[in-house]
Formats: C-alpha cells, sequence, structure tokens
C-alpha cells in the first residue's frame, strides 16, 4: 500500500516521448517498506515525482494514489498530517531556515509530535558529525553540513515514507556513507520505504527497486 | 520561535501609524456617538427647545384686539379648524387656572426669611409633556401638588439673578427639594397645598400642575372657564412649509424658541454627522493599514510559511498566530479608545454642567461601547479573513 502511479504526466512534460519502462505514462508503483532509486540525468522529472508524492505540486495528469487515497482529493489539513506522521522529505533545496540555529530547525521539526528526545537527536548529530554546530545559525553552515542538518530534520518524525531528492548531492562519500546508515536505520526501525533520486550514484544500497525516469 | 520566523518582516512605523489612525478614527466615532446620546439626554432634559414638532401658538396681539374688534381667545371652530389640518397631529388647549393663588417660597439654608409671590397656573393634557416623572399625578383630596416650571424661570435665576447678586446656582436636584406652599382661594374658599418641583420643561412656558387639579380648582374657586389664549399643537414634522404657512396666513404666531431649537438640532447633527463620517472614514484608511501591513508580514514571510506547512503545520497553526496577534492589538485599541473617550466624556460633562446645570451620567453610554466593540470586530473579521486568505496563497504558491 505505498504510492501507485496510474498514466502520470507532469504537465510540463505531456507533450514527450518516454521510454517503455519509464515512470510516467505508465502503470508504477513504489510498495509500502521498500527501498528505491530513481537514477537519471537531471531534466528527467526526478524532483517533479517527490514533489507530486508530497504534494508540492499537482500540475499532472492520470492519478497517484498513496494508501488507496488519490492525492488530487487530499485536504490541505490531510496533507499537513500526512507531513507529520505518515510522508517526510528532504528537499532538494535544504529549506532550512537560515536565521535560526541548527537546533532551533530541529526543534520546530519535533515539537509537532515529539518523536525524538533531545538525546536520540544529538546521538543522530554525533552520527552525522554536527554536533558541534548545534548554537551555530543555520546560513553560516557549508552546503555540506545543512544538507546533513537537513537529512536529521527529516528523521525527527514518524512516518511510513521518506522521500529524498538528490540529499547527498553535497556529502563526500564517506559523510554520504555515514547518512546512508542513519537513514537505513531509522527506516528499518519504523518500517518504512523510501524512494531517493540521484543523477545516476546508487550508492552500492542493497535490496534496492530500481526505476527508471 | 515560529512567530520570530513569521513575524521577521515587521515593520513597526507602519504599525504604529495604522494603531495611531485607527485609535483616533475610534475616538472620534465614540465620541460622536456618546455626544449624541448626551445629547438627547439633553433634548429630554430641555424638551421644548430641542423638539420641535411641539408648538405652543396664539393669536397676534394687534391694535385690534386693543381696540376689541377681533378676539385674543381661540373658538371652538377656530380650534376644529387647525386640528383639521393634515400637518396637525394633535392639538390641545391650554387650561387657565381661574382663581387667585399665591406661592410661599422658603429658599434652602434661610430659616425665616421667605418669599411670596402671586402664581398663575396652567395645565395640558399628560400626552403634550414628556414627564415620565412618577410624581406628577393629583388627586382630590391629596395636599401635595407636583408642579413643571419652565426652565426659563430657573435660567433666568441662574444666569441673572445669580450672577448679578453673586449668589450660588440652584440645579435642578437643588430645587426639586424647595419647599413651597400654594395658597388657593375664591368663591369663600381657600386651600394650602405643599407644592413641590417635579421636573422642567421649555416646551412650555408657563407653571404647569395636573390636569385634574384646574379642573378641580376652577370648579371650586373659579368662575365659568374661559375660551383658551394659547393651544399646544403636535405637528408632524414642524419644518413642514405647509405649517408654518397656514400659521401665518391666519395671523397665528408661535415659540420663537423652539423654531432656535430646531436649528440648534440641525446644527448639532450636522457637526456629530460630519466627525463619526470622518472617524469612520479614518477608521477604515486604518483598516486598510492594518491589512496591507498583515499581507507585508506575510509577504516578507513567504519562505518561512512554506517551508512550516512543508512540515507539517497546518495552514491554520501559521494563520492564528497572526490572527492573535492582531486581535490582542485590537483589543488593546478598543479599550484605549473607551479610557480616551471616557476621559472626553468627563469634560463634556463638566461643560454641560456649569452651563446648562445639568448633570448627565458620569460613564459611557452602552451603546458607546456597543459602537465600539462593533467597529473592532469589524477589524477583526476582516483581518483574519484577509490574513487567512493570504496565508492559503502563500501556502498553495508552492
Amino acid at each position: 500500500m505505498g504510492f501507485q502511479l496510474d498514466n502520470v504526466v507532469p504537465t510540463p512534460l505531456h507533450d514527450w516521448e518516454f521510454d517503455l519502462d519509464s515512470i510516467w505514462k505508465n502503470k508504477t508503483s513504489f510498495k509500502a517498506a521498500t527501498r528505491n532509486i530513481l537514477a537519471s540525468p537531471s531534466g528527467k522529472g526526478k524532483s517533479t515525482l517527490v514533489s507530486l508524492l508530497f504534494g508540492l505540486r499537482s500540475d499532472y495528469s492520470g492519478t497517484i494514489t498513496f494508501m488507496g487515497k488519490d492525492l488530487k482529493k487530499l485536504k490541505p489539513d490531510e496533507w499537513s498530517a500526512l507531513r507529520r506522521e505518515t510522508l517526510s522529505f528532504i528537499h532538494q533545496e535544504l529549506k532550512l531556515f537560515g536565521q535560526l540555529s541548527v537546533w532551533e530547525n530541529f526543534e520546530i521539526k519535533n515539537q509537532l509530535t515529539w518523536f525524538k528526545t533531545s538525546g536520540e537527536i544529538k546521538e543522530m548529530c554525533e552520527k552525522l558529525g554536527v554536533d558541534m554546530l548545534l548554537h551555530r545559525k543555520c546560513d553560516t553552515l557549508s552546503l555540506g553540513q545543512q544538507q546533513r542538518v537537513c537529512i536529521i530534520r527529516a528523521l525527527l518524525q514518524p512516518f511510513d515514507y521518506l522521500l529524498m531528492d538528490e540529499p547527498f548531492s553535497h556529502l563526500d562519500a564517506a559523510n554520504t556513507r555515514k547518512a546512508i546508515d542513519l537513514i537505513e536505520s531509522e527506516c528499518g526501525a519504523r518500517q518504512a520505504g523510501y524512494i531517493l533520486t540521484s543523477l545516476g550514484d546508487t550508492y552500492g544500497i542493497k535490496d534496492v527497486t530500481y526505476h527508471s525516469v | 520561535m515560529i512567530n520570530r520566523l513569521i513575524f521577521k518582516g515587521q515593520s513597526y512605523p507602519q504599525l504604529v501609524v495604522s494603531t495611531f489612525g485607527a485609535f483616533v478614527g475610534m475616538c472620534m466615532l465614540l465620541v460622536s456617538v456618546q455626544f449624541y446620546v448626551d445629547f438627547k439626554d439633553i433634548i429630554t432634559h430641555r424638551s421644548g427647545t430641542l423638539d420641535p414638532d411641539f408648538l405652543v401658538i396664539k393669536k397676534r396681539i394687534s391694535e385690534m384686539n386693543t381696540l376689541g374688534f377681533t378676539h385674543e381667545k381661540f373658538s371652538e371652530r377656530e380650534i376644529d379648524h387647525i386640528k383639521n389640518q393634515t400637518f396637525i397631529e394633535k392639538i390641545a388647549a391650554f387650561k387657565s387656572g381661574n382663581f387667585q393663588s399665591y406661592a410661599v417660597m422658603t429658599p434652602p439654608g434661610a430659616k425665616t426669611q421667605s418669599m411670596s409671590t402671586l402664581v398663575f397656573f396652567e395645565s395640558v393634557p399628560d400626552d403634550f409633556l414628556d414627564v415620565e416623572n412618577l410624581d406628577w399625578k393629583w388627586k382630590e383630596g391629596n395636599d401635595e401638588l407636583p408642579i413643571i416650571m419652565p426652565n426659563t424661570f430657573l435660567d433666568a435665576y441662574n444666569f441673572g439673578i445669580a450672577n448679578t447678586v453673586d449668589a450660588p446656582k440652584i440645579s435642578r436636584n437643588i430645587i426639586a427639594g424647595l419647599q413651597l406652599r400654594v395658597k388657593v382661594s375664591g368663591n369663600g374658599f381657600s386651600e394650602t397645598y405643599y407644592a413641590r418641583i417635579v421636573d422642567f420643561t421649555d416646551r412650555i412656558n408657563s407653571i404647569l400642575v395636573p390636569e385634574n387639579f384646574i379642573d378641580y380648582a376652577n370648579d371650586k374657586f373659579g368662575g365659568d372657564p374661559a375660551a383658551p389664549s394659547r393651544l399646544i399643537i403636535g405637528a408632524k414634522d414642524s419644518r413642514d412649509p405647509r405649517l408654518s404657512r397656514f400659521l401665518s396666513e391666519n395671523g397665528y404666531e408661535t415659540n420663537q424658541e423652539m423654531l432656535r431649537g430646531s436649528m440648534l438640532k440641525s446644527v448639532l447633527s450636522v457637526v456629530l454627522g460630519f466627525l463619526s463620517v470622518m472617524g469612520a472614514i479614518i477608521v477604515m484608511l486604518a483598516i486598510l493599514g492594518y491589512l496591507q501591513y498583515s499581507q507585508i508580514i506575510i509577504y516578507r514571510s513567504s519562505y518561512e510559511i512554506q517551508v512550516l506547512n512543508m512540515l507539517g503545520y497546518t495552514r491554520k497553526t501559521i494563520s492564528n498566530r497572526y490572527n492573535s496577534y492582531f486581535l490582542k492589538i485590537f483589543a488593546g485599541l478598543f479599550i484605549a479608545s473607551l479610557l480616551a473617550t471616557q476621559g472626553a466624556k468627563y469634560f463634556i460633562n463638566q461643560t454641560v454642567s456649569e452651563n446648562l446645570m445639568i448633570d448627565l451620567h458620569p460613564f459611557l453610554h452602552e451603546w458607546t461601547c456597543i459602537a465600539g466593540l462593533s467597529f473592532v470586530t469589524v477589524f477583526a473579521l476582516c483581518s483574519v479573513a484577509s490574513v487567512n486568505a493570504q496565508v492559503k496563497r502563500k501556502i498553495t504558491e508552492t
């Protein structure tokens, strides 16, 4: 009962020709509690897909359902509830509050559900090596540091599916590895699935379904 | 923390200007409402002056009267003729006391000194008076006699005699406590009454007693009742030009005081109307100022609002932050403008009390509070509607 895509074409791509195995204009599903990677060069609509799945965009034809519900029929409050409890998202553009400290960015997310204790948050920070930055304002951090903050923030809530739009684009291989380990263990604990977009890198993740865009 | 995000675009100068404008506008509105209420209060105190639809008419005294060719009294036929005019609602004749009477008055504080004077009583039916005084009734055998005095008598004392001899002015309340004995006599009979001034009027320039007292006393002490020389009419609208034409064609005179009252009423209405319209315009501009201010804050926090919504904050949570902020400002504004209006009322009351000898109610009238509350409610509704719409727009823009 994950995501089902039926004959979906984003409006900006409506006059494109798609491959037979493309997720667009096709029947595609991202099953619950599965690992999925969308790897393709840029400009094929990977970010568009995760934006559609997270409800940030709705300019498409066809039908997308999540847990049996038509996404287009969800009301704003239902989207908010989904984003608090069921779906988490790591945005390619990070979307941090630059004027707040790292810790405040975590708090603003965590106080919606109090899913993690302060100790657990600090532990995650140590794993990704941002524990020394907690009181720094986010806009003083490097992109790599910000990306790690962003990953941790996405894990401060319950979810059934984690959507990640090029989440490691600013990370070196070692930090990417640590981030993948953290994400894997957090998803495992929740028995949650994820969708990860990348420019072609598959990060050596096992038991993963590859999708073509 | 959330407020730090969504209020990052605050610009205090605009907030201060809008709030000051709203405050001034609200005060103007509330003062005009309050003053209108007070003004109506003054009308009831000084009925004739400010309620021009009751007119006292009499015949013009000319050489012809003196020579005896025409009569200053109204005949039955003449009264019927007036009554049949379409612009006349009701009409009644003054009943005059046809007996001898004099009053003895002991001023407050004076132990021995008393003044006595001949007095002349008249009466008109109760529905021509604006008296809502429960003491205004008399029964045969009752030795307490209620009296209504013309305001001009009191004014003559307060602004004439009191000023000249440097005596204290007398308020209506003090005069109500005056001891006054009235001796009525005629036909070999005589009776003494304890009279009490229960009210004042501008409508009628005579000392009035209840109509049944005049009937009783005329019957006992007087001779045949004379035809009336003055009539009181209730006009449907005293500004009706047919009325003044009718009066002058028939050689009737009316009380000029009342026409001046009519003028005063229109002038005051224009002033109050102007004040409230100005107040309303300023208040409206202030509302626009607030709306624009909220638009600016929301616009400057577009990114924060969108990201908060992305994190799972509902539209309502975000809007409510703005709404409670503005509602607090409006509540403060409401209280501040009520206090300021109360302050203004204090000075109005003092002026009225010094000049007109009328003590108005010391606090704001409930209508003033209701008016203030309804404007603040309009503020709040406009603001909430605008904030909600804008937060919604920001969120759907993502």
